[in-house]
């Protein structure tokens, strides 16, 4: 009984804002468009399903799998060493190294990626830098190039945290033990301390990814016209279309997509 | 040893580590030959850890040098030694087989596959895991990790197994049986081993020789019989065995010492020379000391405790000047003194041990 006290503001919480919005996107989905506020007309029609069954959703989907794959493996590649820098730190310059990594978190979202426009865009500080080593302009901003560098840049921190929290639990004793089997510094990191570091890694992965998928503001301000990603669809459906069944429906399955495997990893970790 | 130098396998010269303020080994030599149990005794923080680790290569000597098989390989990494460590917490690979575990350092090694399985079960035989290669470390018992942790640790044929408190994390009963096997797995590979352990009993029963470690330095190298019955100083007299010391006074030195000791009352008689005139400790051992007053040397007091253990029972004598004897004798010797009563002790002049103030 006490345990459900202190655990009641949490559900509460997550029922109210997670839940119940959920289920009103659910709702939506299953509505159809109509004149008026809101502009939904609430019936069981699986109408917008089969709308959203369209070869220019799934490219929509695609794309974003390719931004979020793409951003998320970039982050684990750039987090890892950062992570075990981190962690492999001495104890007293710790707290400094993590502070820098979350110190971005201190200026707004939108601040920082309207710097990045202005590193990136033609004429700007990016071009200016090659032009000063004698190389021609990048033409980065609004390409695909410049959404993954975006995303990459603001979900990094996310990626970093799990991995070091998992990387400072170190057993020095298994490392040695490889290293007085035989094993190179560069095989004990990859037979010992990379397999060990995986717990780590997945939730970092899945901290990345999922709000990659669908992120919206990014691909907005960076990607241009080209970088069509679901979240700028749900967007045009939702604001400029007013179709909120079509754009709940992409709403619905992108989570139900999302939730998959995470469910699916926590549910292994729970049976170990 | 007595080998020629053809069959020293570990050459120690003068090993000096600093941490700090801390002096962890303060000039530390040492030879080791081709098939000895080694045991390095000591108690925490006396260096025998690190002196170990440094044998492994885990950590890198100030000064001084090791070489093995007549290599130097002061220098060399961990994984370049031709010597396979043990480790007190086993460090068995969470997220490998057992038969993976001690695959492992054959697969540094370029083994084929059927070659490294051959040998893992040989290696698995040999430890009485038969069966267990697909289980995980993580399902075994502690003896059972234990014994992954030697097969793993063999697995290379190191030219010398080092052994980091090996025991320590087994209960008693398991740890004496462990002990015997061990020292009867040595003997039948003939590899040299080096095992560090705090527990003086064990390092008596397991060690072709000892080597006794204290603030970094190695205060006494021996069989366990030398460590037992010419103990270096006071300190190792009561270390090991747990000798009586008392203070005494030398009256004769040589050829044979006669010692004046405050709460006895004759002169006592040695059958060495006293190492230094004026003051030096005597040491007796309890189980050489006899009840009643029939004997070379008598000691008469008051007895004062009695703990019994089965086999032997140990009285605690307190002597007129305060200071006490304990006597060890076997517990159907049919005495019945109760506390309180007077009680003499005796021994002959070659159980007296002479040693340096």
């Amino acid at each position: 009984m006490n345990r459900f006290l202190v655990l009641a503001p949490a559900w509460v919480w997550l029922a109210v804002f997670q839940l119940l919005p959920l289920l009103i996107v659910l709702a939506v989905s299953l509505g159809e468009p109509s004149e008026g506020i809101p502009p939904v007309a609430f019936r069981l029609s699986g109408a917008s399903y089969a709308t959203i069954a369209d070869v220019f959703y799934l490219r929509a989907l695609a794309q974003s799998l390719r931004v979020a794959g793409v951003a998320s493996l970039a982050c684990l590649l750039i987090g890892y060493p950062m992570a075990l820098a981190i962690a492999r730190a001495s104890a007293r310059r710790r707290p400094l190294l993590l502070t820098l990594v979350i110190l971005p978190f201190w200026t707004g979202f939108l601040l920082r990626l309207t710097a990045w426009v202005g590193l990136l865009k033609d004429g700007g500080w990016l071009d200016t830098a090659l032009g000063a080593v004698g190389l021609p302009p990048a033409h980065l901003l609004y390409t695909p190039a410049a959404v993954y560098l975006g995303i990459t840049y603001c979900y990094l921190p996310f990626m970093v945290l799990p991995l070091y929290a998992r990387l400072t639990r170190r057993e020095i004793a298994l490392e040695e033990a490889a290293a007085d089997l035989g094993a190179s510094p560069w095989r004990v990191f990859a037979t010992v301390t990379l397999p060990l570091s995986i717990p780590g890694v997945i939730p970092g992965l899945l901290l990345v990814f999922i709000p990659a998928m669908g992120e919206y503001v990014i691909p907005e301000l960076l990607g241009g016209p080209g970088v069509e990603t679901i979240g700028r669809v749900l967007w045009s459906e939702f604001f400029d279309n007013r179709d909120w069944p079509t754009a709940s429906a992409l709403a619905t399955v992108l989570t139900v997509a999302l939730v998959l495997p995470a469910a699916a990893w926590q549910w292994r970790q729970g049976r170990r | 040893m007595a080998d020629g130098p053809e069959a020293l396998l570990l050459w120690i010269e003068a090993l000096r580590k600093r941490y700090g303020a801390v002096e962890a080994l303060r000039g530390v030599s040492l030879d080791i030959a081709a098939g000895e149990l080694f045991v390095l005794l000591g108690g925490s923080g006396s260096g025998k850890t690190t002196l170990l680790r440094t044998i492994a290569g885990f950590e890198r000597p100030d000064a001084g040098r090791i070489l093995l098989r007549g290599e130097d390989v002061t220098a060399l990494p961990p994984h370049r030694r031709p010597v396979n460590m043990m480790f007190q917490s086993y460090a068995l690979f969470p997220h490998l087989k057992v038969a993976e575990n001690i695959a492992y350092g054959l697969r540094r090694m370029g083994l084929g596959r059927a070659e490294r399985d051959a040998k893992v079960e040989r290696l698995l035989d040999l430890v009485r895991l038969t069966g267990l290669g697909d289980r995980r470390p993580d399902t075994l018992s502690g003896g059972q990790r234990q014994r992954v942790a030697l097969a793993r640790a063999l697995a290379r044929e190191p030219a010398l197994l080092l052994l980091d408190e090996p025991l320590s994390a087994l209960d008693r009963s398991l740890r004496e049986e462990t002990r015997e096997e061990l020292a009867a797995l040595q003997r039948r590979l003939g590899m040299a081993f080096v095992l560090v352990t705090h527990d003086q009993e064990e390092a008596l029963t397991m060690a072709s020789r000892i080597g006794v470690m204290r603030d970094g330095l190695l205060v006494q190298v021996g069989t366990p019989r030398e460590l037992y019955e010419q103990p270096a100083d006071r300190e190792l007299a009561t270390f090991i065995g747990g000798a009586n010391v008392l203070a005494a006074e030398v009256q004769v030195a040589a050829p044979d010492a006669v010692l004046l000791v405050p709460g006895i009352t004759k002169l006592v008689r040695a059958a060495t020379e006293a190492p230094a005139d004026g003051q030096i400790w005597l040491a007796l051992r309890p189980e050489r000391l006899r009840l009643g007053a029939d004997g070379a040397n008598v000691a008469e007091g008051v007895l004062e405790g009695i703990s019994y253990r089965g086999d032997v029972v140990t009285r605690t004598v307190r002597l007129p000047d305060g200071s006490a004897l304990r006597a060890t004798t076997a517990a159907s010797d049919g005495a019945e003194p109760r506390p309180g009563d007077a009680l003499a002790l005796s021994w002959s002049p070659d159980a007296c041990i002479l040693l340096r103030a």
